[in-house]
């Protein structure tokens, strides 16, 4: 406590430390001079000079952070009580000017922003008081669905739900690469051109703009129509592993997939890609058409209205809170998990609404840990995409609609199953049409196509989902996952093409 | 120590002048987002008080002004969640200081948008509060004008406290098709008052104002039949329309396109006109008041997510210009029915409400549009004799491409 001897003009015997010092000035002997800073009534000496708790505070915190500031003006602003925060260049150095020192700071005793007392909430609209320690939550390894499955039913964490919903996303990606390496190797084999590296981040982008110069009719119409058929089959695979999806009746879960199928084609694409090679890729495509023929000048003009309000409605927003995968993820769930869709049952909305809830906590749990002070904002932020995809996935299905009435181009019949029978929605009976018309597609290709060692995974994967739920549609959609690119498989689909995507 | 601006309670100093912490906040805004306003009503001389200091951002901000508000004692924008405003209360010795926020990330380029800017940072609590607090009087009000129209109510009845339900159950009249002419013009100048308070309405451009308030027109209209039937209509199978009509739900009424329906009109026009009229509500009956119901919303979240369906819906078609505004009101009132439902629900089941409720505006604007749609293809047959306005509402209310 030396320092007080050497700087204050009036020595205090009775003073024992900062602390005690403040209650005996206030209680027997309030000072009558000002603060020197700001004149402003003071509380006391602090670090050497008369000042209050605000020019105090302002001190400490000016230099525990070991903050810079910068005058707006000519270093010569004017402090005093009323305008004191206005430039605090100049408070800080008429601090030190007046005699306040660095080291009469106490480090050790109440820190600014101290790690182990977590950051403070003072500063938030919403208050919280958050348990102690990082939550730990299950990490699941390389497991089966049903492992995942087990895992969110029996310790519904916050953490946990994002963790499943993780793993799900880089198995599902880690599928699509492996698809599109054997994508490239069957164009090469037939097209006799060298194949590019693939970079396993941007696979299906650097596939379908890698293949666009060189060939560009006829594989631009096969690569982009490979796209279409196994983002929605991933799709499939991945709604399997969202509980309480398996737990659902078949009507229920025809009606939740088709409901978020569009959703889909328009989610995936607006997260992976950058605003440029989305436009690129929409370009490159529909410049291809409007030199084919005219007719498809008319779908490229229909379709070309989608373009702007996806990326002014979906992209600009997830490039703009620069959307983490983990906040993404629970919004493929948000969307897909949509206890509103006409048709279902009551038990299934129920049931859909809980696991929506779920995911709903632990997306706030999950920003309010990463950044508590923009929480509510970026929260509700990332929940307003969910309106503007349904929005926008009304549109679509128009454009498609049309194009599919007007015979303009060809729609695939796995794309068309999963978007465009709406209006047969009246009744079940034509969507169980729908659904025997999907298997008699799937047998021939299965029973023609050997297996191969990388598509065996798949397989087991399938005979895993078989097993639970009996002979399921969606499931016998998955056989033909295995086999998107065989020599069968690819005649029967030459003369199909998918501009849509 | 009163405000200078609003006359209400003022603690202390804020930027050369005495004010409370609503209006301080205001002039904080205004002054660091660089935001300028526009009178309402043109006159430069709107009063400001405690109960009207939202009416008129314009005067509002220049009497912060006359009073010796200074804008350089604004703290810039990049240091903002350090700052603290001039403040005579002495900081207790042991209050924690502020967190150190994450630095903010400059707005990513975009050659579809003209100089973006960043999503409005949190507000502080009390302003959330208040901003609440004007969404639930804008739709109380609303309900007042139509319990006023609609019903025999005494005057007295009509200005005391909050109106949630303009109507009660003996009030109501049955809904007759064949005089009905879609909204009347009464109705058109209720839901413009609605419009022109709502926040961020006055700063569109007249192209954006003019399609916002058809919007608020179909919005109000699925939003308030919806929660009037679920306040006091499903007990008794009754879908109550805005107007305090009714329609008899328990049986199911004729859809239009049963065989033998035709026996039953006198006229081709008028089947046309109640296949166009019965039929959608029948549908909204069946499909969408059972999922309103489940959400079991109260009034006040009913009152916030009709702002918000408004500019939801109304997003794509703005002028390019306002849209920023828009992702700023729509920020705001994220803000504000996350802050209702944890108030209400608490820090654990809150976040989980709101984000229900914020999702399910999508099935609200989806009954919005088939209610479009409904009325343009009557409109356009000339099925039924609209007022005037109806059939310009409707006239480039394309809501697709």
């Amino acid at each position: 406590m030396d320092y007080f001897l050497d700087a204050s003009k009036h020595i205090q015997l009775n003073q024992i430390d900062e602390e005690s010092s403040d209650d005996f000035m206030d209680l027997v002997d309030p000072l009558a001079e000002p603060c020197a800073v700001c004149g402003d009534k003071s509380t006391g000496t602090h670090y050497g000079v008369i000042s209050c708790n605000g020019c105090k505070g302002f001190f400490r915190r000016t230099v525990l952070r070991d903050q810079k500031f910068t005058c707006r003006f000519n270093k010569r602003c004017v402090i005093d009580k009323n305008f004191r925060c206005a430039c605090r260049y100049c408070r800080f150095q008429k601090c030190v000017q007046v005699g306040m020192k660095r080291e009469a700071i106490q480090f050790e005793r109440d820190p600014v922003g101290s790690p182990t007392s977590g950051a403070s909430l003072n500063g938030t609209p919403f208050k919280k008081d958050r348990s102690p320690g990082y939550e730990n939550g299950n990490s699941n390894g390389v497991g089966s669905n049903g492992m995942g499955q087990e895992n969110m039913r029996t310790v519904p964490q916050s953490s946990s739900v994002i963790d499943a919903l993780m793993e799900m996303e880089a198995r599902v990606n880690q599928e699509m690469c492996n698809r599109y390496r054997r994508s490239q190797i069957f164009a090469n084999g037939s097209g006799g051109s060298n194949g590019n590296d693939t970079d396993i981040q941007q696979g299906s982008d650097s596939g379908a703009s890698a293949f666009a110069p060189p060939n560009r009719p006829c594989t631009t119409e096969v690569d982009l129509n490979e796209i279409s058929r196994t983002t929605l089959l991933l799709m499939v695979e991945w709604a399997k592993t969202i509980n309480p999806f398996m737990d659902l009746s078949m009507e229920d879960k025809i009606i939740l997939l088709k409901n978020y199928a569009p959703q889909h084609l328009i989610l995936m694409p607006a997260f992976r890609s950058p605003d440029t090679t989305r436009v690129c890729l929409f370009n490159n495509t529909y410049m291809t058409r409007d030199n084919n023929t005219d007719l498809n000048g008319f779908a490229a003009f229909k379709t070309s209205n989608i373009t702007p309000r996806v990326l002014d409605e979906i992209v600009w927003p997830m490039r703009q809170l620069q959307m983490r995968e983990q906040e993404f993820v629970c919004l493929k769930a948000l969307a897909f998990l949509h206890p509103e869709a006409k048709g279902l049952s009551n038990s299934s909305q129920i049931m859909i609404r809980d696991a929506r809830n779920r995911v709903l906590k632990a997306l706030y749990a999950f920003i309010l840990d990463q950044m508590p002070d923009d929480a509510p904002t970026r929260y509700g932020n990332i929940l307003l995409l969910a309106p503007a995809l349904k929005a926008l996935t009304q549109l679509l299905i128009e454009n498609m609609t049309l194009t599919k009435f007007f015979g303009l181009a060809e729609v695939d019949s796995l794309l068309s199953e999963f978007i465009l029978d709406d209006i047969n929605d009246h009744s079940t009976a034509p969507v169980s049409l729908q659904q025997h018309l999907s298997s008699p597609t799937t047998l021939p290709t299965n029973g023609v196509s050997p297996l191969n060692p990388a598509g065996s995974v798949g397989s087991v994967s399938s005979v895993s989902g078989i097993t639970p739920t009996g002979m399921l549609s969606a499931t016998l959609a998955a056989p033909l996952a295995i086999h998107p690119l065989q020599s069968q498989d690819s005649i029967l689909n030459s003369e199909q093409n998918n501009h849509m995507l | 120590m009163k405000c200078a601006i609003c006359d209400s309670v003022a603690l202390s100093l804020h930027f050369g002048a005495p004010s409370c912490k609503a209006c301080a906040a205001f002039f904080r805004r205004t002054v660091a987002l660089d935001i300028t306003y526009d009178c309402i009503t043109g006159t430069l001389d709107c009063e400001v008080n405690f109960e009207r200091r939202m009416a008129c951002k314009r005067c509002r901000y220049q009497k912060c002004i006359d009073n010796n508000m200074q804008r350089y004692l604004v703290q810039s924008k990049k240091g903002r969640p350090d700052a603290s405003t001039a403040n005579g209360i002495e900081n207790p010795t042991t209050s924690a200081s502020p967190s150190i926020p994450s630095p903010f990330s400059p707005p990513c380029p975009s050659s579809h948008n003209s100089a973006p800017s960043g999503l409005l940072s949190p507000m502080e609590t009390d302003e959330i509060q208040k901003l609440n607090e004007h969404f639930f009087k804008m739709d109380s009000n609303l309900n007042k004008s139509r319990r006023m129209a609609f019903t025999d109510s005494r005057l007295l009845d009509i200005f005391s406290g909050v109106c949630k339900m303009p109507f009660e159950k003996h009030q109501l009249q049955p809904f007759d098709f064949r005089s009905y002419r879609g909204y009347q013009k009464q109705e058109y100048v209720m839901l413009f008052n609605y419009a022109n308070t709502l926040p961020g309405f006055q700063e569109l451009s007249n192209a954006s104002q003019n399609f916002l308030f058809r919007i608020a027109c179909g919005v109000d209209y699925v939003i308030s039949s919806s929660y009037y039937t679920l306040c006091i209509g499903t007990e008794s199978n009754l879908l109550i329309n805005q107007d305090g009509t009714y329609i008899q739900m328990m049986p199911l009424p004729l859809m239009g396109d049963e065989p033998g329906t035709e026996l039953m009109f006198t006229r081709k026009e008028e089947l046309e006109k109640y296949r166009n009229i019965i039929k959608p509500r029948v549908n909204s009956w069946l499909e969408f008041i059972p999922l309103f119901k489940s959400l079991e919303l109260s009034f006040e979240e009913n009152a916030i997510l009709k702002a918000l369906c408004c500019w939801q819906t109304a997003h794509f078609k703005l002028e390019e210009c306002d849209k920023e505004n828009v992702r700023k009101q729509k920020s705001l009132l994220v803000q504000c029915l996350l802050k209702f439902c944890i108030d209400t629900y608490g820090e654990e089941e809150g976040p989980a409400r709101a984000g229900n409720i914020i999702l399910f505006s999508s099935s609200i604007s989806a009954e919005v549009m088939e209610l479009v749609n409904s009325l343009i293809i009557m409109s356009f047959f000339e099925i039924m004799e609209c007022d005037p306005l109806i059939n310009e509402i409707l006239s480039t209310t394309t809501l697709f491409s």
